[in-house]
């Protein structure tokens, strides 16, 4: 929440002269960040005229033609006017032919239905003070008739929109702001008189009792009897709530507001009449409720600190009043409270029951103990001369003074040019610490600074260096160089594999993506159903409600969207945490882990010219997933089994193993998960789980053979039930160390052999080390492997 | 007998004339210097003849069959250029064919400018920590000077899970990497250079927000650490990521983690301070927030303030990747468009 500041009004408080900007760039730097400068509206012409006699247009049912006063010295004009609510002796605002109002439009002399008519009679929406209204801005009835609108309502100002930091409390009231212009333009402040009240004996006190003190060390209460309701908000200070952004309610509750901008001091108005005895400020008891002033009833929680009267809580202290004991204008003697409530509480209540107010925010931040008082007698004497009033003497209920006490704080030059790197001259900190109004000592080594009741945020002596740093100016302090780093601890082994791992899928073709780290349930138990989640307690919706346990729902979204914005080859991959939930004994144990996933589908390759499309499959996945296996310290020590996932097809899913333990899978999206998400079957996925125990390994480099390297190629025709796995698994082993190479360049099934059998084409390399193979030995290990595969899989080999 | 020099003359210039082809050529050739060729022939034929009659005869043919040969070779090696022109004109490509591409994939622009930010701080002696993304309150708040009620917790919208930790607090996830800071300053010794990039979540989405987001942030602790220190470090890093001398300044800021704190500005790199859209018309890119470490910070991270100081920075690798490539729309960046990708992807 901003606060908004009238430069009008602030200039009151501080003679500053600079222009708006100026001001704003300043408190900028001065870490009160402005957000917006908004500068006087553009209307010209519109002036404040009565309206003098109303008639029926003769041609329209729905216009009136009005006679309006707009100069005293000459005759009215006639205005053809098309709000119910215009009335012989209003005060309005008249746009003048000729004038300009916002939004560009200009208003001129011109015919309504045969009716001149010379000008318009505007409503607060015309002129850009408000969105909506319900009729003509009615004037006060003193408005002097003639005078230009925009001096007269005060609009000739400048709003100073400051976005301030939770610890500048101290600022959301127009003194507060003046204090922080007085300090960095170096003016001595203006601050309002407030003038004391006249008591009057006989009017009632009314008994407090402060049951939490620590949640409100202090309490003003003070009543006011035979208030006139009907009197109506001063147009000046109407101006001024609008100003700072507030909306009107009535005059009790406006000139509490007003104080509240003014001042900074949050107040609340009783209805008198309304309570029941002896006030208490208490904790709400179990069960009670209240009917808020906005008309909403909340159950009060125990932590809710109140005010109640004999009958039950009132108002939640600090946040809002209730509606029954509310002022309205029926109202006829009120009771002002002006009181100091701990920000935690108050902090605790608004997050509890989601409830928000300007006091609130003010409390929340924190509000200067000692300025109920002064806010008090402002409220009583504005309070008294717009609505009259006998004003009984003030009831204060407040905790030992000396509990309210803040401590000096101690700082020397050393402490501020260790923190900030730049020796300071003790006559420059005496000056800043004057320019803030901060009392101190100075005893020749340190300062003993008291900070002033409304400079609450400052405790420490580091808070004491960031005043002395902005006064003196962020950007006055020197730069210097860092010291060279003794000896850096560097182990980023791990952060650098998954960049690796990132070249590496990169590399290959697929597209890193980031997917939110949430996901909706039905992804969950499509992808990882046996994994217990990590469930939000308040996502933003229920497709971010679950903590992923697997990034492959994330690249499903994002490859339905890339389909669905027609990119037909999707290849992606993501790496990023993913979480799992396990029950351990009486807490839960969350596991966080590296995981890396790629989804593949469409061509092969991107469509060209020369090469036929080729549609991705399994062994596209598979590939890339043995690149990366390959770039591990494990390479050797993964295999691929025939496995079961629940996003996968039952019939084309591998489960990446080493040892005995499952590391990662991939396989075919299932069937029936690609029609439920509308997407093709042809999508191949893989995810490799917990990456981080993989380190990069180092590759270790062996001599290479200088002797020639014989091959066999083989043509073997085997029943289909047996893998290439196993079989390459006997080539290998009966191979031996010469078998340098097994590789498969052909698989065929089809109508030149058996029906369930395919032939496999393998290419056998062999070489030794030392010396030159001799063909005969070649020839004798190649029967042996024949042999080997005849007894364990019965295959033939085929004449080439 | 005499020899017919000129009628083999005429012969071989005919043969020599009608020959258009590389066997024709061959023809010629054994026709003539074959092992029955006439002029073989003639030349055996000299034998039959004596003395001066066959001096002249053999000197006669000699330079026939010279002339023979070098004609031959001439003629062979002429068509063979021949040949070889027109094998090369043959071979002309269209050269503006397209070129045969594999499929191409890069790295997410995150994660690029993620790895520009990492090196340009690695180079600067920062070490890269990581750190768990589900959260205890004890390490994004409470370690941090952000006691329960805070209002600036308010500045951090947060995301809880339904379990909790071992104090019947709810987990939740990390609002920022400072967590990471936390648990660095418990774990290690002082003095302390890192940087903890990662992912960080707060419960908001609009325009300018994305409920889970990119930061990088860094922490140095040592001896005599300064906020004139930070400050030149600072410059120099945007200066290094930008590739360019930035005007900048420092604004006094707050963070519950940091005293002094401060926001860092620079002159927009989009407009150069004119004002535009990128820096909302202001002339100035807020970039990143710092400060000198708290002291409440230091001390629940086992340091002692009196003995050490440190300073703390933090940035948005999203809001620098949106910079860096003049991104427009924040949400582009999660949307993994392929076709928006491929334009990052270089």
């Amino acid at each position: 929440m901003a606060m908004i500041v009238s430069l009008n009004w602030l200039k009151t408080w501080v003679p500053v002269e600079a222009r708006a900007d100026k001001i704003a760039q300043k408190l900028t730097m001065a870490g009160l960040e402005v957000d917006a400068v908004r500068t006087p509206p553009a209307l010209s012409q519109v002036v404040v005229g009565e309206v003098l006699e109303t008639a029926p247009h003769p041609q329209a049912d729905r216009l009136k033609v009005c006679q309006v006063v707009v100069d005293p010295l000459q005759p009215p004009l006639e205005i053809v006017c098309g709000c119910p609510t215009v009335a012989p002796g209003m005060k309005v605002p008249v746009a003048l032919h000729g004038a300009q109002l916002p939004g560009g439009h200009k208003i001129k002399r011109s015919k309504l239905r045969g009716v001149t008519s010379h000008g318009m009679l505007c409503s607060e929406v015309e002129l850009g003070l408000a969105s909506e209204s319900d009729g003509l801005m009615a004037l006060p009835a003193d408005a002097p008739i003639g005078e230009d609108f925009v001096a007269y309502a005060g609009l000739d100002d400048s709003l100073i929109e400051v976005d301030l930091t939770p610890n500048r409390g101290d600022c959301l009231s127009i003194q507060g702001v003046a204090r922080e212009v007085a300090a960095n333009f170096e003016l001595a402040m203006t601050p309002v008189e407030i003038a004391e009240v006249a008591l009057d004996n006989d009017v009632p006190q009314k008994s407090v009792e402060l049951v939490d003190t620590a949640a409100c060390p202090r309490y003003l209460a003070t009543v006011v009897m035979g208030v006139d309701m009907h009197k109506p908000t001063p147009f000046w200070m109407q101006q001024r709530l609008r100003s700072a952004g507030l909306r009107l309610v009535n005059v009790v509750v406006d000139i509490a507001n007003y104080v509240m901008i003014e001042l900074g001091q949050p107040l609340h108005a009783f209805d008198y009449d309304t309570l029941d005895g002896a006030l208490v400020v208490r904790a709400a008891h179990p069960g009670e409720k209240l009917m808020l002033l906005d008309g909403v009833e909340v159950a009060l929680d125990p932590t809710t600190l109140v005010i109640a009267d004999q009958q039950g809580p009132q108002a939640i202290a600090g946040v809002m009043g209730g509606l029954d004991s509310g002022v309205t204008e029926k109202t006829q003697h009120v009771l002002i409270e002006s009181a100091h409530f701990a920000p935690v509480g108050i902090a605790r209540t608004c997050r509890q029951s989601g409830l928000h107010s300007d006091a609130a925010h003010r409390f929340e931040r924190g509000v200067d103990r000692e300025l109920p008082r002064v806010a008090m007698q402002r409220m009583l004497g504005l309070l008294q001369s717009i609505c009259g009033g006998n004003v009984g003497e003030t009831t204060e209920c407040s905790v030992p003074a000396r509990e309210l006490l803040s401590t000096p704080i101690r700082i020397d030059a050393a402490e501020i040019k260790r923190i900030l790197g730049v020796e300071m001259a003790p006559n420059v900190i005496d000056e800043i610490f004057n320019r803030l109004a901060l009392p101190f000592d100075y005893d020749g080594q340190a300062w003993s600074v008291m900070p002033p009741s409304y400079r609450f945020d400052l405790k420490i002596p580091a808070d004491l260096i960031e005043e002395i740093a902005r006064v003196y100016g962020y950007d006055k302090i020197p730069t210097q160089h860092l010291p060279l780093m003794p000896a850096a601890q560097v182990d980023n082994d791990r952060l650098f594999a998954s960049d690796q791992l990132r070249d590496c899928l990169a590399q290959h073709g697929l597209h890193e993506a980031v997917t939110y780290s949430f996901i909706a349930e039905s992804y969950h138990q499509a992808c990882s159903p046996e994994i217990e989640a990590c469930r939000l307690a308040n996502p933003l919706s229920a497709n971010m409600a679950v903590m992923r346990a697997s990034i492959l729902p994330g690249l499903l979204e994002v490859a339905e969207r890339n389909l669905r914005r027609q990119h037909p080859d999707v290849r992606l991959f993501e790496i990023g945490l993913c979480f799992e939930q396990h029950q351990g004994q009486g807490t839960v144990n969350i596991k966080q882990r590296q995981h890396v996933a790629g989804l593949l589908c469409g061509a092969r390759q991107p469509e060209q010219w020369g090469q036929t499309a080729e549609m991705i499959d399994f062994y596209d996945a598979k590939g890339i997933c043995e690149q990366v296996l390959t770039a591990t310290q494990h390479a050797g020590e993964f295999s691929f089994v025939a496995g079961q996932h629940a996003a996968l097809h039952p019939g084309k899913t591998a489960q990446i193993m080493r040892a005995d333990q499952q590391v990662g899978v991939v396989g075919m999206i299932h069937p029936q998960l690609a029609d439920q998400l509308q997407l093709p079957q042809g999508i191949a996925m893989f995810e490799l789980y917990d990456i981080d125990q993989w380190n990069k390994s180092r590759s270790t480099a062996h001599a290479v053979s200088k002797f020639p390297c014989m091959r066999r190629d083989l043509s073997l025709l085997v029943n289909a039930k047996y893998s290439f796995g196993e079989i390459a698994g006997t080539i290998r082993q009966i191979g031996g160390e010469l078998l340098q190479n097994v590789v498969l360049f052909d698989i065929y099934q089809g109508q030149h052999i058996a029906a369930d059998h395919k032939s496999l084409g393998v290419g056998l390399s062999f070489q030794h080390q030392e010396r030159t193979l001799v063909e005969q030995e070649v020839t004798a290990l190649v029967t042996n492997i024949v042999d080997g595969l005849q007894q364990a899989f019965n295959i033939t080999v085929r004449d080439k | 007998m005499t020899v017919p020099v000129d009628a083999l003359r005429e012969q071989i210039a005919h043969a020599l004339t009608h020959a258009q082809t590389l066997e024709q050529l061959e023809a010629v050739r054994v026709e003539f210097l074959g092992k029955k060729g006439k002029l073989t022939a003639s030349l055996k034929a000299l034998s039959s003849l004596t003395g001066q009659e066959r001096a002249e005869a053999g000197k006669t043919l000699n330079q026939i069959k010279q002339q023979l040969q070098q004609a031959l070779q001439q003629r062979v090696s002429g068509l063979k250029d021949q040949a070889a022109q027109q094998a090369l004109a043959n071979g002309v490509i269209d050269v503006t064919l397209p070129g045969r591409q594999p499929a191409s994939g890069g790295l997410h622009p995150v994660t690029q400018v993620r790895q520009r930010l990492s090196d340009i701080f690695v180079s600067m002696g920062f070490e890269i920590v990581e750190g768990p993304e589900i959260e205890d309150d004890e390490h994004n708040f409470g370690a941090l000077n952000l006691p329960p009620h805070h209002p600036a917790r308010a500045m951090q919208d947060t995301f809880y899970l339904e379990s909790q930790d071992e104090h019947g607090n709810p987990l939740l996830l990390r609002t920022h990497t400072s967590s990471v800071q936390v648990r660095t300053m418990r774990s290690r010794e002082v003095p302390l250079r890192i940087i903890t990039p990662g992912r960080v979540y707060r419960c908001d989405s609009d325009r300018t927000h994305t409920p889970m987001f990119h930061q990088i942030e860094g922490l140095l602790i040592d001896k005599d650490c300064t906020f004139a220190q930070l400050k030149a470090m600072l410059r120099d890093f945007l200066e290094a990521f930008f590739g360019q001398y930035l005007e900048f300044r420092f604004r006094p800021s707050f963070f519950p983690y940091t005293e002094p704190s401060a926001e860092v500005d620079i002159r927009c790199v989009n407009c150069g301070g004119k004002g535009c859209k990128v820096c909302s018309h202001t002339g100035w890119l807020e970039v990143l927030g710092c400060g000198m470490v708290h002291p409440n910070v230091l001390t629940a991270g086992g340091i002692d303030p009196k003995e050490y100081s440190g300073f703390a920075f933090g940035l948005g690798i999203d809001r620098f990747a949106m910079l860096y490539y003049g991104i427009e729309d924040l949400r582009w960046l999660f949307e993994n468009d392929l076709a928006f990708l491929s334009q990052v992807s270089s």
